[in-house]
């Protein structure tokens, strides 16, 4: 009996058990294993509407500041031509800035920016492809939002293929693996751009419209972008030995550019006064000239990084330091410690700062002492090789010269009771770059003196991407290409008509016998030196002999430039690229590399 | 249930209190009713003459003076009873018959014990009865702590320092005694009133073969395993003083191999079991192939929020057969952590603290003559020094020239670094009943680092419950809370390497100067962040809480159904502050504040039915379980800039910038759901099969392809328990063969993987007007994402001669892990980064050993050893299109190679003057090298040096890794030294990158570099004006061979004997004193006086040296 019911108690319990463990078994696997992401969006749910588009247009603009505010724009735009070297001959970016180990693995500007580009057009693209299912109603918005990423297409796009050639021209966005490529020839890459650009001049604003958000792109960004197109895609027809369709460009470009300068009041445009009043710091913001600018925002949180467009610092020669009395940092002269490059003997040749204002605007030569009062004495005389005659004078704070730094030959250097470095220490005779050289005269274009301190890494100064006076000078190269020197040389006077000091307006004119190619890019180095163009200046104009013609240019104006070779006129494209795609052979890389 | 109370021979008051505290807690916790009360006496014979004194007192007084221990229950002795006792020389028995006079009481004397008991007015009548005896090891060695049980009550003892105990047997009845000790096999004895002392010999070599091995989701014996397990017990893991046990079991265990990530306070270590299986980026490769943790059954904790000494055993599960029944999470291996359980019989509380200084182990930085030297060198290259005349050209930065002559040098190291401490302390409780187990611990952990501001404490508490219910039904908790603040320092070390040691550290008035040279604004001081207490914060603060339950059903004989739920909360917080002379923010001059919460919900169900049925020589286990995974985590994170005042820190967020603010709150969550089965079958024990299977589903993975089923199977044979084998024995003691196959899952990719998703970028704006904007993210949704699988083979051999003195393991395997759910970088032409796709297939294939051996075993010496050797070659077997996957020097996948490669150009030394003539033979990008250039291999032979010399130069795997322990012990002296290799293995060692041709900065000293008078070939020419990335194939520096070997660990222990140890209550006092890291032997000379373990130059590893003790009461 007492086993029975035993058995029968082990029963039940066998049984609730069992029943449990099922029930508690079975009942997990009515959760479901779906994704639950509320904090990520998809592009169909965004981009679905007029106000959430916006965010797709906004985003298009990102990348850009990756281009302009960061060193790789200096580097990808100036270096490596007839204007700039290393300072000190090192080697930062030394692929190039020396075409020196330029690789599909190195020379990290060239390998970030393919990178952001792509981004930055894959965007683009989805935006574009994707606005009729954005729900506009009012055309003109729409119109508008195309026209700024039908814009930003053609200007990122223009420096995919003036950088790396005829790579792929995608216009899709990439909505699941794309895996191959085929390339393009680069005037497919043109009549991309040049037609999405007269779309965004017929649909976009003026500057003026957009009100406080000046820095997205107008009308006039459009028609100059369009002008610099036409002016490239030009030489791609020289080139190939159509005249024929290269004057066509030419003279579209022309024609776009004139049209610019002819409606500049309507455009909201305009030149200033001076080349001084072009670079003052205090103009920068909102500047007149511009044609197209990225902002740099006093709102931290709005800027790419916390230290945005740092080009304030490339330039900038060393002017404090044991072999500099009586200079102290300061925000008026600069930030030194992330200085890159120095000017060319070459290019400080190209001014003549007698007559061209030029010179001075975008140069500083001298510095006036800032610290305390510094007295020669008999020893500090003979450790800098001074004349005994300067022993007891005083460079006095505020008032007096303290360092020197000149283009000039000065012969009676120990006679003058300061610093005096000059072209003799700076470059041999040949035109090279001394070694030990430290000290260089310092292109002021970009000077910030609104940051936050002197030691601030922080610029505040808006990138002016693009401005008028490149304007002229496109329309000056285009009619001088047209056989029309004439027309040229009255373009470029108005740039030197303004840049003439006092009095020497008849100085500066220059007549149509003058205008010949190297002019032209000589008088493009004064207007615009460091402006992000140089390298693509030199490699349109200097097309000629299988790119014989722009290597011995560089060579010729920048001796210490010994591995520039014809392949050089195009970069390389980042080897990740060939690795994923799957045709990476068939595609192959540039031709050289 | 015994209490012992004595008398402190320790005047102290206080260190009486305190004792008796302890014994109050241990009281309050096992709700003691009883109480036995022992005093110690110093003579046989007695002498006294006491009057109406209670019985208490008078025993105090015995008990100044005697050899004897006393025992009485409190509840059938009346202490307060007062009696008179007179004696003159008199006996024991004299004495105590005067003592018990009143009371029905009577007291045996066994041996040196005397034991007060009832005693029943009739004779015949039933009493009861004292048993004592010793329980020794096979070899005659005390057995301390061992637990001695009435069987079927819960009445029991346990054994003190000579591995003696007393008992009181209630009745006069014979009973039958349990003797249980961990590693030993159980032993019954019977007792009876006539027989009342036993001597118990524990057999340790069979019970050896008898240990239990935790598998998934059960144990299993020794003997009857089928897969590769390695198992660390708690002596082993609390060898090596630290912070995480995962640290403690390096070199512990073949087949895994561990690693240091830095000398940070706190920092976490690296294990990866049998080589990486699934390809990852550098920074994520231990992520995606790091094992899984189950800790007290429980999956997915973190083994560095335990107290070390709360930690029973660490089981290793390496085969697929072992770790199959975890399908997904397994594939990595598993790493399961027992804590210790409460265990029936006498309470031990034990205290184990340390206290220890740490070093660094780093090469000195250059100063004075060195850095001059290297400055004068760099001059003289390019010809503008040539006599210390020139020096004034070398030294223009500014202030340099003034600190030069005023002789102002600056030993960076010294300043930054002080020494680091560490304390740790930790009690524990543990007791409990037949039916109710319990283990309470707490610990604290601290270590000051050997940077100021930077340490890491920890405070763990940890409550372990069993209580059996009936006879069918146990429950029971897991519990622990770990509070962890950590500090963490902003890289001074790294400052001071691109400093100049020229200047003034600190003005005049001692306060920390932040500019060292005079009128630089451009290089901050090293110390910068020390200029007052809020100039730098990064404080992490991290609550977890684990609370597991579990109820364990046994309706009939053989069949468990067990329901574990297990929950683990996770709360952090960051706070950040950098003020604008911050390290951090001093080039952009404004502070940032930023406050991250995280909040992390983990819960695990598991439930797990087992039947077990033995049909004479046919013995079945057969399990069946299902999981349910399930991962919420929120992060929500504030920042601001240009805060006021830098004493809020992170605590004003408000105060900041309105416009600079930036938030967000991200959510990820995943879940998973399992169902497995299990069989495992044994033919006379001899023949032993496993099988299981699982399905799993895991959300993380494309619809339509998130499950799977991974199978498993295995083989054993107990070669020795064959007939044939007796006449092998007992020379030849043990053979077991094993073999076993199993597929496991894997799906590491990162939640959302799968998806397409855009993701909000709010550092756009126009002017000064924001313009939010979307960008797409890194992946495209790839909807055919499935299972990356690894199946592997183990063929396993353990053996043991000389009666398993010497015993071993051998195991080989093979895995190979395909359809690798890996990040296919897409071209970057399609403006996007990454799709996850499952290609690639790599192949891990080893060999493990382990021996342990008793080599010398006598009365008083023993010294054993352990050694572990474990070779994997890990490659690479498939990829893509069957191509390599060429990037950077970090980044590129080499098929044939391990996952993680180096892949630049080959350096064969440094081009020496005599070579001129070759080295011009050379080029790189049109430039001709020449002597003082690195010479690199130019692997085409074509004269260029460039993309196609780029070449497989090694990797970070190891080709072979080894532990080898030994111990000695010498009376109470116990001695320990553990060394381990880690051989064939390439670090990038990211100090000697810190090389500044220039000699602009303050590399490390043991940079060798060349000139034409040091024909080194380690370094390049020092070039006035060069970065080292001048230098053609400059990358190739950091990759330096880095076998080592290293002495871990050395320990010298003492155990004061008994006669000591008893009279400050205790049962086992150890003091011991261990040395860390002590010596590194590097292959590489560059390596000298760095530890290549951790090739960190931020926070590098230290040395140690600990003084800690154990004590048991």
């Amino acid at each position: 009996m007492r086993i029975k019911i035993l058995i029968m108690k082990r029963l039940k319990n066998l049984y609730l058990t069992i029943t449990g463990s099922l029930l508690i078994a079975v009942f997990p696997a009515c959760r479901d294993l779906d994704e639950y992401n509320p904090s990520n969006a998809t592009a169909d749910l965004v981009w679905s509407t007029p106000e959430g588009f916006v965010t797709a247009v906004n985003g298009a603009y990102f990348e850009q500041r990756n281009w302009y505010t960061k060193e790789n724009g200096i580097f990808m735009g100036e270096s490596g031509t007839d204007l700039w070297y290393n300072r000190e001959r090192d080697g930062y970016a030394r692929q190039l800035t020396q075409y020196s180990g330029l690789t599909a693995l190195d020379g990290n500007p060239n390998r970030a920016v393919w990178e952001s580009l792509w981004k930055a057009i894959n965007l683009c693209n989805a935006g574009i492809n994707r606005i009729n299912d954005a729900g506009f109603t009012d055309q003109v918005e729409k119109n508008k939002r195309e026209g700024e990423l039908r814009f930003l297409r053609a200007f990122y796009y223009w420096h995919v293929v003036e950088t790396w050639g005829g790579v792929m021209l995608r216009t899709e966005e990439t909505k699941s693996p794309v895996l191959t490529a085929t390339r393009s020839s680069v005037s497919d890459f043109y009549n991309l751009i040049i037609s999405d650009l007269e779309f965004a001049a017929q649909n976009l604003p003026s500057q003026q419209q957009w009100g406080e958000e000046y820095s997205r792109a107008s009308n006039k960004s459009a028609l100059g972008f369009l002008s610099r197109a036409l002016l490239s895609r030009a030489y791609y027809s020289l080139e190939a030995g159509n005249k024929a369709e290269a004057d066509s460009y030419f003279a579209r470009a022309r024609d776009v550019a004139r049209d610019i300068i002819s409606r500049k009041a309507a455009l909201g445009v305009d030149l200033w006064a001076t080349p001084q009043q072009m670079w003052d710091p205090a103009n920068n913001k909102r500047n007149k000239e511009a044609l197209y600018t990225i902002s740099t925002s006093s709102n931290i949180g709005l800027n790419i990084e916390p230290s945005p467009n740092r080009v304030f610092m490339t330039f900038q020669s060393p002017y404090t330091g044991s072999l500099k009395p009586a200079m102290q940092y300061s925000l008026a002269y600069g930030y030194d410690n992330q200085r890159r490059l120095m000017p060319t003997l070459t290019l400080l040749n190209y001014f003549d700062e007698t007559i061209d204002a030029r010179y001075g605007a975008s140069f500083q030569e001298a510095w006036i002492a800032n610290s305390t009062n510094y007295t020669w004495t008999t020893a500090s005389a003979t450790a800098f090789g001074k004349d005994p005659s300067v022993v007891g004078k005083v460079i006095t704070s505020g008032i007096d010269t303290a360092l020197y730094i000149t283009k000039k030959r000065i012969s009676n250097k120990a006679l003058r009771p300061y610093v005096v470095i000059d072209r003799d220490s700076i470059y041999n005779a040949n035109g090279t770059i001394r070694a030990g050289t430290r000290d260089f005269v310092t292109l002021k274009k970009f000077m910030d003196p609104m940051r936050e301190s002197a030691a601030s890494t922080v610029g505040t100064r808006d990138v002016i991407v693009m401005r008028l006076a490149e304007i002229y000078l496109i329309a000056a190269e285009a009619e001088f290409q047209l056989g029309n020197s004439t027309g040229a040389a009255e373009m470029i006077n108005v740039l030197r008509t303004r840049a003439a000091l006092p009095g020497k307006t008849a100085e500066m004119q220059v007549t149509a016998d003058q205008v010949n190619v190297d002019f032209i890019l000589e008088e493009r180095a004064r207007e615009l030196c460091g402006e992000y163009m140089r390298w693509f200046d030199v490699k349109r104009m200097k097309y000629n002999n299988k790119g014989q013609d722009f290597v011995d240019f560089i060579r010729a104006r920048n001796p210490d430039i010994t591995l520039v070779q014809p392949f050089h006129r195009l970069r390389p494209i980042r080897q990740e690229e060939l690795n994923a795609l799957l045709n990476g052979a068939e595609f192959g890389q540039n031709p050289g590399y | 249930m015994i209490f012992f109370n004595k008398n402190y021979p320790f005047a102290d008051p206080l260190w009486r209190k305190t004792l008796r505290a302890m014994k109050l807690i241990t009281l309050l916790i096992f709700c003691g009713v009883m109480q036995m009360h022992a005093a110690v006496y110093s003579q046989n014979t007695f002498t006294m003459s006491e009057s109406n004194t209670t019985v208490r007192e008078i025993l105090k007084k015995i008990e100044k003076s005697s050899n004897y221990t006393v025992f009485y229950r409190n509840d059938q002795v009346n202490l307060n009873n007062k009696v008179s006792v007179i004696a003159e020389n008199s006996t024991i028995e004299n004495v105590m018959k005067q003592v018990l006079r009143d009371q029905p009481l009577t007291f045996e004397v066994v041996d040196n014990n005397m034991v007060v008991i009832k005693s029943i007015g009739d004779k015949n009548a039933l009493r009861d009865y004292p048993v004592t005896g010793t329980i020794t090891d096979n070899e005659g060695e005390p057995l301390i702590g061992a637990s001695v049980l009435i069987k079927g009550t819960t009445r029991g003892a346990s054994t003190d320092i000579d591995g003696k105990f007393v008992l009181t047997v209630p009745g006069d009845q014979p009973v039958t005694l349990v003797v249980k000790y961990l590693g030993f096999a159980d032993q019954e004895v019977s007792v009876n009133s006539n027989q009342r002392t036993v001597q118990v010999k524990l057999k340790a070599d069979a019970a050896a073969l008898e240990e239990v091995v935790v598998i998934g989701y059960g144990t299993v014996k020794k003997r009857d395993l089928t897969g590769s397990v390695a198992s660390v017990k708690a002596e082993d893991i609390t060898r090596i003083p630290t912070h995480n046990a995962a640290e403690a079991i390096q070199g512990r265990v073949p087949g895994a191999d561990i690693t240091r990530n830095s000398g940070t306070p706190g920092a976490a270590s690296t294990i990866t079991i049998r080589g990486n299986k699934s390809i990852a980026s550098r920074d994520n490769l231990a992520a995606r192939n790091g094992p899984l943790y189950v800790i007290d059954g429980f999956q997915g904790g973190d083994i560095a929020t335990l107290n070390p000494n709360d930690i029973e055993s660490i089981d290793i599960l390496k085969d697929a057969s072992s770790t199959a029944i975890y399908g997904a999470q397994g594939a990595n291996g598993v790493i399961i952590v027992t804590t210790k359980k409460g265990a029936a019989g006498a309470t031990k509380v034990s205290y184990n603290g340390f206290y220890g200084v740490n070093d660094y182990i780093f090469p000195d930085l250059r100063i004075r003559d060195s850095y001059i030297q290297l400055r004068r060198e760099a001059g003289r290259t390019t010809g503008i020094w040539t006599t210390p005349a020139d020096d004034i050209k070398l030294f223009q930065e500014p202030g340099e020239d003034i600190a030069f002559q005023n002789n102002q040098w600056i030993n960076w190291y010294d300043l930054i670094a002080k020494t680091g401490q560490q304390q740790n302390h930790s009690i524990t409780v543990n007791g409990g009943t037949e039916k109710t187990k319990i283990v309470a611990s707490l610990g604290y952990f601290n270590e000051k680092g050997m940077f100021r501001n930077s340490d890491f404490n920890r405070y763990t508490g940890r409550f372990n419950l069993d209580q059996t219910i009936n006879k069918w039904a146990k429950a029971g908790v897991q519990t622990q809370i770990t509070y962890a603040k950590q500090n963490v320092r902003n890289n001074p070390l790294g400052q001071a390497m691109v400093v100049s040691p020229l200047g003034l550290a600190y003005n005049d008035d001692g306060s920390i100067n932040p500019y060292p040279l005079q009128g630089s604004v451009a290089r901050i001081s090293p110390l910068a962040d020390e200029v007052t207490d809020n100039t730098s914060r990064d404080n992490r603060l991290n609550t977890n809480v684990v609370a597991n339950g579990y109820l364990e059903l046994t309706p009939v004989k053989g069949l468990t159904f067990r329901t574990n739920l297990g929950t683990n909360f996770n709360f952090g917080k960051i706070g950040y502050f950098q003020d604008k002379q911050s390290l951090n923010r001093y080039t952009q001059n404004f502070s940032i504040a930023r406050l991250t919460n995280t909040y992390y919900r983990y819960i695990n169900w598991d439930n797990i039915l087992t039947y077990n049925k033995t049909i004479k020589d046919h013995s079945l286990t057969l399990t069946g379980i299902t999981s349910y995974l399930q991962s919420d985590a929120d992060e929500t994170k504030a920042t601001g800039y240009r805060q006021p005042l830098s004493e809020q820190l992170f605590y004003s967020l408000g105060s900041t910038e309105l416009n600079s603010r930036e938030i967000s709150s991200a959510y990820i969550g995943w879940n998973n759901m399992a169902y497995a089965g299990r069989l495992n079958y044994s033919y006379k024990g001899k023949y032993l099969l496993t099988m299981s299977g699982r399905f799993d589903g895991a959300s993380r993975l494309s619809e339509g392809n998130r499950w799977d089923f991974f199978p498993s199977a295995a083989l054993g044979w107990n070669v020795s328990d064959e007939d044939f084998f007796n006449k092998l024995k007992p020379t030849f003691s043990n053979l077991k063969l094993r073999l076993s196959y199993g597929v496991s899952g894997n799906y590491s990719v990162d939640v959302y993987g799968t998806q397409s998703v855009i993701n909000p970028e709010n550092r756009i704006g126009f002017g000064d007007v924001p313009a939010p904007g979307f960008i797409f993210g890194q992946n495209v949704a790839n909807t055919g994402l499935g299972w990356e699988k690894s199946a592997s083979t183990n063929l396993g051999l353990d053996f043991g001669f000389f009666n398993n003195r010497l015993t071993g393991t051998i195991d080989v395997y093979n895995t190979v892990t395909s359809d690798i759910l890996m990040p296919r970088q897409l071209p970057l032409s399609t403006g996007v980064g990454v799709i996850n796709e499952n290609i690639g297939e790599t192949r891990n294939r080893g060999i493990e050993l382990t021996l342990n051996s008793t080599n010398i075993q006598k009365k008083d010496f023993r010294w054993s050893s352990m050694l572990t050797f474990s070779r994997n070659k890990e490659e690479l077997t498939e990829l893509l299109n069957g191509t390599d996957i060429l990037a950077a020097e970090r980044n590129s996948l080499l098929l044939g190679r391990p996952i993680s490669s180096f892949y630049t150009y080959k350096k064969l030394g440094i081009w020496q003057t005599n070579e001129e003539a070759e080295a011009a033979q050379y080029t790189f990008s049109g430039t001709p090298f020449k002597p003082g250039d690195i010479k690199l291999a130019d692997i085409n032979n074509d004269g260029k040096i460039g993309t196609e010399d780029l070449t497989y130069i090694g990797s970070t795997v190891p080709k072979w890794i080894g532990g080898f322990q030994n111990n000695f012990s010498y009376k109470n002296l116990d001695f320990g030294v553990f060394v381990i290799a880690r051989v064939g293995q390439t670090v990038d060692a990211e100090f000697l990158g810190r090389y500044n041709p220039s000699g602009l900065a303050n590399s490390p000293v043991n940079i060798d570099y060349w000139t034409p008078e040091n024909p080194t070939n380690d370094f390049p020419r020092p070039r006035w004006g060069a970065t080292l990335s001048n230098y053609a194939g400059y990358q190739t520096l950091n990759f330096v061979e880095g076998s080592y070997f290293k002495i871990r660990n050395v320990t010298l222990g003492y155990t004061l004997p008994k006669r000591f140890s008893e009279k400050i209550a205790a049962g086992r006092v150890r003091f011991y004193a261990t040395g860390s890291n002590l010596f590194t032997f590097t292959k590489s000379d560059m390596l000298k006086n760095y530890d290549p373990e951790g090739p960190s130059t931020d926070a590098p590893l230290s040395r140690q040296f600990v003084f800690g003790v154990n004590l048991d009461f």
